[in-house]
């Protein structure tokens, strides 16, 4: 049994790996080695999209399910809001180290090289 | 209004808030000595923040209730059977009545302004976990239990505090960095972790948001987060060795203003170097000075933390033992 979290991952890689939109019923069938029900899919499907990972488009009855960004954009874009300092403003997250100055930066070297 | 005992004692706290929330403030943030002792530095600031707190609300609600009792509990009870019994304005003037309003304006500024920032705070930190959690590959092997590792060139580290913690590692880190640094960056982002100071930075962070342009408020939180940074390499050291923190800090802020790989641009393939980026907050020189007394070790004798302590507690103590005993 998959928990949760595992589960909405895996349905994403699905979607990351895809190039074309696809049905909550291809994405059930493309999970490796899982008997997954297309409603329990759709559930994950749902989460997804509130969280902003999944679009969706109506195609004929059904909808349609792609990924808003490639993974590696995805990360990108998060790490930059890492190194933008978002939490260095509101306290969301913290840092190993924040942005150093030139100067600074020169006697760090001078600091490493010297032992 | 009469004047009398009520007055002065108006003005004493009013006085003693402004010396807290500027001068001393001032001082605090330009004292080296910190840096020697980050745990009682700390307290002291949250001291100097409650103390002066108290003194800015205290001083109207002395102005407001002094005709109805001897001290604050006791004019506090009147003031609440008064209004119990649906006369709670009984032997106000209208000047108590508008001091009662403004003390109880400023209690109420805060007291949302620091729940507003605390749910804004939690919900952002939620959005970013649950992205984290469906990039990051979780690593189940050896060391790396329980941290999350992403995928991403530039060497970064940090710690998604709250009750769903995570510690968030780039690739890039675990390229740039051996395996005893890599521990002692882990060390140091796990005793975040335990000390939660977070929740003692928030409301620096919130009076930092809402009263930016006021002097000294943004000195006060930048020295407030050094010091936490300060603090967790403290702990981190009772797990790893001196010379491994200093010289993964010192790596990775060099490698956070030289490329050390390249991200995937938005566009797509023209790659762009991970360059210094504006915008950061944190104290000039923040790095280096963690280095330095990483290296050269200097610590604060216990007679003076215990000073330290005492004064933080005399700041806190003395607003409050002046509304217990009260005006007359």
């Amino acid at each position: 049994m998959l928990g949760r979290g595992e589960l909405e991952r895996a349905v994403a890689e699905v979607l990351w790996d895809s190039p074309e939109p696809m049905s909550a019923r291809a994405v059930a069938d493309s999970l490796p080695g899982r008997e997954l029900a297309v409603t329990t899919v759709l559930t994950v499907l749902a989460r997804l999209e509130s969280k902003g990972i999944v679009t969706r488009t109506r195609d004929g009855r059904a909808h349609a399910y792609q990924a808003t960004a490639s993974r590696e954009q995805h990360t990108a874009d998060l790490m930059r809001q890492v190194l933008d300092g978002v939490g260095d403003r509101d306290a969301v997250l913290s840092r190993f180290v924040g942005t150093a100055s030139e100067d600074e930066i020169a006697a760090l070297r001078r600091a490493i090289d010297g032992r | 209004m009469t004047t009398g005992p009520e007055l002065a004692l108006a003005a004493a706290l009013l006085f003693g808030g402004i010396i807290a929330a500027g001068p001393a403030s001032a001082a605090l943030a330009r004292a080296n000595w910190p840096t020697r002792a980050p745990r009682p530095a700390l307290v002291l600031w949250q001291a100097l923040c409650l103390g002066a707190g108290l003194s800015f609300i205290g001083a109207p609600l002395v102005l407001a209730l002094h005709p109805v009792g001897p001290d604050l509990p006791h004019a506090l009870w009147t003031f609440v059977v008064n209004t119990l019994e649906g006369r709670p304005f009984d032997g106000m003037a209208w000047g108590n009545v508008l001091a009662g309003f403004i003390a109880g304006t400023i209690a109420l500024i805060l007291t949302v302004a620091l729940a507003v920032s605390f749910f804004r705070t939690m919900r952002r930190r939620r959005a970013h976990r649950q992205v984290i959690d469906l990039l990051a590959a979780a690593g189940d092997e050896n060391a790396l239990a329980g941290i999350s590792v992403v995928d991403h060139p530039s060497a970064l580290a940090y710690t998604l505090p709250g009750w769903h913690a995570r510690v968030v590692l780039s690739a890039g880190l675990l390229d740039l960095l051996e395996p005893v640094e890599l521990g002692a960056v882990i060390e140091h982002e796990r005793a975040h972790l335990r000390v939660r100071d977070d929740l003692v930075q928030l409301p620096f962070q919130t009076w930092a948001a809402g009263l930016g342009p006021l002097p000294g408020v943004r000195q006060a939180r930048a020295a407030v987060a050094e010091l936490a940074e300060m603090l967790a390499d403290d702990i981190a050291l009772a797990r790893c060795r001196r010379q491994d923190l200093a010289s993964a800090l010192a790596k990775v802020a060099i490698a956070g203003v030289e490329p050390v790989g390249v991200e995937p641009g938005v566009a797509g393939p023209p790659a762009r170097a991970v360059s210094k980026i504006a915008g950061g907050e944190s104290s000039p020189g923040q790095v280096l000075k963690r280095v330095n007394r990483l290296l050269e070790p200097a610590a604060l004798g216990a007679p003076a933390r215990a000073a330290v302590y005492l004064l933080a507690l005399s700041l806190i103590g003395l607003p409050t033992a002046m509304l217990l005993f009260g005006w007359r």
